[in-house]
């Protein structure tokens, strides 16, 4: 099906930059519309990316904004930071955007840490069987410690995208395609296709717009995500203008709940570092790890049942068991000052998890923010 | 809504200049036609269409001012111009900026995308900040714990530096400043090419040609166009001169590189900031390591001399007093130990047995590993008076007896084989214990031993007697309870001959056993009924002197740890680092030699030095310059150790800081607990000193190997000839005797070979006598006995390997003192293994001393060895008794002066006692601290440091190379047509004419 709309979609480009009669042409054109219109019907129903990234013709919301779907966003958005944006940017593009600029810029982001810690281990006596030993120890620790740099800043993001989401409906990570005109598009290599943003990225341009529901025909119909914040939020309003005092509701959610986030990857990423940094990880190796992995769980042979087990050793004995004895050795710590350290990061992270969970179920609400009064609504007047 | 539309200016039909119907506009601010239509040749094209004419709009109502918002305020924004320092200021004052839009936001959630954005930066640093915290905390020591913030400033500093490294050249070249900043209209900093599709030309208009923004007037003064900054980036772009918009052409092109420029940065970033930042922080670690040193050292060892003027003071005030000295020294017991100390001792001084161990075990673990433990239980036991036991006849005693008697039986039955346990009698085998019966009869027996009287019945009430029984009672309260339990079995009514009988005998060893196992618990019972009389100012007087001590201990712990101690970040560790790598730097190794030392066994590696050291003594220049360098080396090395070695210790003629505290805790424990407690005290402080002194002599030792090494070496032809005619007469002696020594068999030549080869071997990886002879064995094959089988052999061997520097090598290294440094360490070296090989000699053990030619020199009439036997006697000073070593001193002064010339004098005996005095007994221990790395391991950790620096220099400058390569490369390419550029110019001339 994916492939199917793909070629529907070249089939149609090289027909209209093709030099046909003009009536072939069209027909052939009403033809292949008629396909694509199936088509898109069928895609718009089930919501498939390749509907997304073919067949839309204005910027929309993603429907069924699931995990699946939001993985396959990234690998998409993941694979352009590569393949588009960065050999744009290198020609200097004239319509580079900011976003694109945003995206390469995950590049140093994800391999700093690693190049760093590469560099770390290319430095110790590895000649020598005894420092050789204590090198790769604390290689380990350094490995751990930047993976679970980037866990704990997941871990804080996604604490504030949980809260939000089920105190106030708004689902931060909701993703929209963003419609790059094909007309704006140059031909050949490196084009870029349609940017996936999220509809809450920007307390500026929040693109709200998208909130309605433009097949509705009712203000209930149309406005029918709104209504649905309106009740997390606390307001009973007028089917007819609960949008206009969501809305700023809405921009005052997405400001605290940015600057909680990164607030809390400080706190969280020091507690990552700090945890990774626990002798409970000297006792798995990553040898053993690896061997589970590839030989248990995706070797051959191995009985269904055994690779369950494995699967179970992998995820407890290698990772839950030594993060949970690395909290509690971070707690304890191995000196005063360490012990001092650990207790104030955890008792930090905490208190600042929860002065945000506090902040934005009662600051967001409508009861902490001062209503504008709209006065009466003229819609139905205008009408007349 | 008429009225609305008539606020549009619009196109009408100029035959329609008035209003619209309808509308009732005054007359006199009805706005005219304008006649002079813009399109006038359009109008032309279309004559037959109306002719129509603008109006301009018509205000709703009579303008008196200008009205607000109809057109955009003017434009605040301004180029930001700073110098670096500028820049750094304005840095930290945006962070404070980026606190306030934290709390807007996290608290209020006011802020704009542009402040939520900051306080993501804001946000990485601190929380890096957080981890390298964390970090230092998990260190042990300062430099470690230093760098984890040094590794985040170079981190941050890098991050911040690149793109400028980057922007330099691209900015060279196309006059784009792709750092370039300004300050919009609401104050907010932003790079100017921040968004590609955002391109704030107009703040450019008033840019001087360095980009420096000017006022209005200021601008006009110098230039009489705008834009001239544009025009000349313009100039560099290539953007040509003559062509329409040239300025918006420019900035489309200055967006292309900016572009580039921003997306090159983005590409090299994750290898650069951490590439660059290592490289700085390895840069810092050498200076860095170096101030940190020398200020630790520097505290510590002002620290140290505060002390020492302190303990001088003391010393003098002749105070002995221990509470007097701890108020000089302003050390206090604290609060927590004397509370604990305090809840260990009772109110009346009478302690428990049980209590007085918790005294003395807590004693000993508080003052654990001090070495004054046993002299602190040596005048505790003195202090504390131990009392008869007080044992009251009471119903526990009675129970006592019963547990006693049964569990001594059972005890013994568990013992014995089956076979014997068959011939006991049944009662026995069964036993319960003595009975209420018969203990009665015993306490009436005690009793009446003590002169109470008993009633009939025996019934007496026991518990009202309040005297603790005596001695005597005591004793026949245990005889009795033996008899009583054996009663039953009749082994009392026994006569001796019947107890032989073989029925007989295991009842007899039973009853025999059974009687001491009672007594031996009976006795342990009755002590636990002592108790200890305690003076308690006694007890506090001895917790303070181990408490001071301590502390002193302490202090000087403090000092060694940063000299010459050998952990982390220590001035030793420090010269261990580097010194070693110098060395072998100095000697020249190749890549490929290096690699084998590193990662090959001690063998291969050896081959590797003495291949390298044969080289090295066939080029006469070289051989200076390498032993001149190694001998730098060592110099700087061990002297740092030494000057601290000094102030702890001192030299014999002027006493350190640590000599001093022993003397005066020496007197203090002396004054107060007694000899016993002072003596103990001496042999744990000159145990300490020992052991310093032994970390020096490794130190010396460890550097001065690899010189007497290539000593060895460019000596070797000459050595193996003396050697071999020293002991031609010892050679020919043993083969004659035994046929057994090795080298008999060979020619001349095979001989002269074979001990150079083995020479070189000793001298590169043996320094332990004990392993020479087995090396021997193996080195010549087809000899069962080797070396040991020939003392002389030993000896000249051990002469030439720790013998004085040849001539050669002491010019060159010219430096009299750092080369009798040398000689006399290798003189001890030898008198220390040479102390072994007389195990070997078993035949030799009591007659050979290693000094012995020495003293028999002085004692005939070379009497220029007193010097050196006089240094090697005060090298014991802290080993001898003082009374030996001053006896011993005395002669050697006689042997000097020719006393012992006299007549009558025991000559033999003196001499005797002199070189058991000298004799360098060292325990296996001693021995190995004081002898330090041999050659072979000292260049083999040093080529493992210098390989794993060397694949880490490849791999960090490989990655900055190339990064550097490939930024360079595609800088040259930037602001060129391409892909996506194309250009296409409206040309004001023609474009033949079209030069810059």
């Amino acid at each position: 099906m994916v492939t199917v709309s793909i070629q529907n979609n070249q089939a149609n480009y090289a027909v209209s930059s093709g030099s046909l009669s003009k009536q072939a042409k069209s027909s052939l054109e009403q033809s292949f519309q008629a396909q694509k219109n199936s088509k898109k019907k069928q895609n718009s129903d089930n919501h498939s990316l390749s509907y997304y990234k073919n067949d839309i013709h204005k910027d929309e919301l993603v429907q069924n904004n699931t995990l699946a779907k939001r993985i396959g966003i990234n690998i998409e958005k993941t694979l352009d930071i590569p393949l588009i944006h960065f050999p744009r940017g290198l020609g200097g593009a004239p319509d580079y955007t900011f976003f694109e600029f945003l995206q390469t810029a995950k590049f140093p982001y994800y391999i700093g840490g690693p190049i760093l810690a590469a560099l770390f281990y290319a430095g110790v006596k590895k000649d020598n069987f005894r420092s050789a030993g204590a090198a790769q120890k604390v290689a380990k620790h350094m490995a751990l410690g930047v993976g679970l740099y980037y866990v704990g800043a997941a871990l804080a993001k996604s604490i504030i995208n949980n809260t939000v989401k089920a105190s106030r409906g708004v689902d931060l990570k909701q993703p929209y395609a963003k419609y790059i005109s094909k007309s704006s598009k140059k031909s050949g290599a490196f084009q870029k296709d349609v940017e996936f943003h999220t509809a809450f990225e920007s307390a500026d341009f929040t693109r709200t717009d998208l909130l309605y529901d433009e097949k509705g025909k009712t203000p209930e119909e149309i406005n029918k995500n709104y209504i649905e914040y309106g009740k997390k939020y606390g307001i009973k309003e007028d089917a007819n203008n609960i949008d206009s005092t969501i809305k700023p509701l809405i921009k005052k959610t997405i400001v605290m709940a940015r600057a909680w986030q990164y607030a809390l990857t400080a706190f969280f990423v020091t507690l990552g570092v700090g945890m990774a940094n626990q002798p409970a990880w000297d006792k798995s190796s990553a040898e053993g790890f690896k061997k589970t992995v590839t030989e248990g769980i995706f070797g051959k042979g191995v009985k269904a049942k055994d690779r369950l087990h494995n699967a179970k050793v992998v995820v407890y004995d290698y990772m839950l068991k030594p993060f949970g004895k690395s909290f509690t050795e971070f707690w304890k710590g191995h000196s005063k000052g360490s012990s001092i350290a650990g207790k104030s990061v955890i008792l930090a992270t905490a208190a600042a998890t929860l002065t945000a969970i506090t902040l934005l179920l009662t600051q967001t609400s409508a009861k902490g923010h001062k209503l504008e009064t709209t006065g009466n609504n003229n819609i139905k007047e205008g009408q007349k | 809504m008429g009225n609305l539309i008539q606020s549009i200016p619009v196109y009408r039909p100029q035959t329609q200049t008035a209003p619209a119907a309808g509308v009732n506009v005054p007359a006199q601010t009805a706005p005219q036609a304008v006649h002079k239509p813009p399109f006038q040749d359009i109008k032309n094209q279309f004559p037959q269409t109306q002719t129509y004419s603008y109006i301009p709009a018509r205000p709703l109502a009579d303008a008196h001012n200008t009205p607000i918002g109809v057109r955009p305020a003017p434009s605040k924004a301004r180029l930001v111009h700073e110098n670096f320092f500028q820049s750094i200021g304005s840095t930290i004052k945006s962070y404070g900026d980026y606190a306030k839009y934290f709390y807007n936001a996290a608290f209020k959630g006011e802020g704009k995308d542009y402040n939520v954005g900051k306080i993501n930066d804001l946000s990485i640093r601190a929380g890096s900040l957080g981890i390298a915290a964390v970090l230092a905390t998990s260190k042990m020591f300062p430099f470690a714990k230093g760098m984890e913030f040094v590794g985040l400033g170079t981190w941050f500093a890098s991050m911040a530096v690149w793109p400028h490294i980057l922007g330099a050249p691209i900015k060279a070249l196309y006059g784009v400043n792709i750092n370039k900043e300004y300050i919009d209209s609401e104050g907010r900093r932003k790079y100017v090419y921040e968004d590609n599709q955002y391109r704030p030309m107009d703040i450019y208009r008033y840019a001087d040609l360095n980009g420096k923004p000017l006022s209005p007037e200021e601008y006009y003064k110098k230039y009489d166009k705008d834009y001239i900054y544009l025009d000349k980036m313009g100039d560099k772009l290539g953007v040509p001169r003559n062509i329409k918009n040239r300025n918006e052409a420019t900035m489309n092109r200055a967006a292309q590189v900016a572009v580039q420029g921003k997306t090159l940065w983005m590409l090299t970033a994750g290898v650069m900031t951490p590439v660059v930042s290592s490289i700085v922080a390895d840069a810092l670690q050498t200076p860095l390591k170096n101030q940190l040193e020398k200020t630790r050292y520097n505290k510590a060892s002002k620290n140290l001399k505060a002390l020492e003027s302190q303990i001088d003071t003391l010393k003098n005030s002749g105070n002995r007093d221990i509470n007097g000295i701890m108020s000089a020294l302003k050390i206090t017991v604290s609060p927590k130990d004397q509370a604990a100390f305090n809840a260990l001792l009772t109110d009346s001084g009478v302690m428990t047995p049980e209590q007085f161990q918790k005294l003395q075990d807590f004693i000993d673990t508080k003052f654990f590993g001090s070495g004054y433990k046993n002299s602190l239980s040596a005048a505790m036991k003195r202090g504390a008076d131990m009392t008869e036991p007080k044992v009251f006849i009471t119903k526990e005693l009675k129970e006592t007896i019963k547990n006693i008697t049964t569990e001594s039986v059972k005890e013994l039955l568990d013992k014995i084989p089956a076979e014997t346990k068959a011939k006991l009698p049944e009662g026995l085998l069964n036993y319960q214990g003595i009975s209420e019966k018969q203990i009665n009869e015993i306490i009436a027996g005690v009793l009446q031993t003590e002169g109470i009287p008993f009633d009939e019945s025996r019934t007496i009430a026991f518990e009202n007697i309040t005297k603790p029984l005596g001695y005597n009672s005591r004793n026949g309260l245990m005889q009795a309870v033996t008899q009583k339990t054996l009663e039953p079995f009749a082994f009392s009514n026994l006569k001796d001959k019947d107890k032989k009988t073989p029925q007989r005998a295991p009842l007899h060893n039973f009853n025999r056993a059974l009687k001491d196992t009672i007594n031996a618990k009976l006795k342990a019972y009755f002590d636990t009924k002592r108790s200890f009389v305690v003076d308690k100012a006694e007890m506090q007087k001895i917790f303070n002197f181990a408490f001071t001590n301590n502390e002193l201990q302490k202090k000087l712990k403090e000092f060694e740890q940063t000299s010459i101690q050998n952990i982390s970040e220590s001035m030793t560790a420090i010269n261990w680092e580097r010194v070693p790598k110098k060395y072998l730097k100095t000697i020249g190794f190749t890549e490929g030699e290096m690699a084998i030392l590193a990662t090959q066994d001690a063998t291969s590696a050896s081959k590797v030095l003495s291949k390298k050291f044969s080289e090295i003594v066939q080029d006469s220049e070289k051989y200076k310059k390498v032993i001149k360098e190694m001998a730098d080396y060592a110099k700087t090395a061990i002297s740092k150790e030494e000057k601290a070695v000094i102030q702890l210790i001192g030299t014999p003629d002027s006493k350190g800081v640590l000599v001093k505290i022993k003397e005066l805790m020496e007197e203090v424990a002396q004054s107060n607990f007694g000899y016993e407690t002072k003596n103990e005290l001496t042999s744990h402080y000159n145990l300490r000193i020992n052991e310093i002194q032994r970390k020096l002599k490794n130190t010396i030792d460890s550097y001065v190997r690899p010189i007497k090494a290539l000593d060895v070496f460019k000596e070797i032809k000459n050595d193996v000839k003396h050697i071999l005619d020293y002991t031609s007469d010892g050679l020919a002696r043993t083969n004659a005797a035994t046929e057994l020594y090795p080298l008999a068999k060979m020619t001349r030549e095979q001989q002269m070979e074979s001990l150079e080869a083995y020479i070189k071997d000793i001298v590169l990886q043996k320094n332990d006598i004990n392993s020479w002879t087995t090396k021997m064995e193996t080195e010549l094959p087809g000899a069962k006995q080797g070396m040991k089988h020939s003392l002389e052999f030993v000896r000249s061997i051990a002469n030439k390997v720790f013998g004085p520097l040849s001539g050669d090598t002491a010019a060159a290294i010219n430096d009299a003192q750092f080369v009798d440094m040398c000689d006399y360490n290798n003189r001890l070296m030898r008198g220390t293994f040479l102390r072994i090989e007389n195990k070997l000699l078993k035949k030799y053990t009591t007659q050979y001393n290693v000094f012995y030619d020495l003293v028999d020199r002085l004692a005939g009439n070379d009497k220029s060895v007193y010097d050196l036997l006089v240094r090697i006697l005060k090298e014991k000073r802290f080993v001898l008794s003082p009374e030996d070593f001053q006896n011993c001193m005395n002669l050697l002064n006689t042997f000097k002066n020719n006393g012992h010339k006299a007549p009558g004098y025991k000559i033999d005996s003196a001499k005797k006692f002199v070189n058991e005095c000298l004799d360098m007994h060292k325990s296996n221990r001693e021995i190995a601290q004081i002898s330090g790395k041999n050659v072979t391991d000292f260049f083999i950790s040093a080529a493992q440091e210098t390989r794993a620096r060397n694949k880490w220099m490849k791999l960090v400058y490989g990655l900055l190379g190339g990064t550097l390569a490939l930024s360079a490369l595609t800088i040259a390419l930037m602001g060129k047509e391409n892909h996506f550029n194309k250009y296409k110019y409206e040309y004001i001339n023609t474009p033949e004419g079209a030069d810059k």
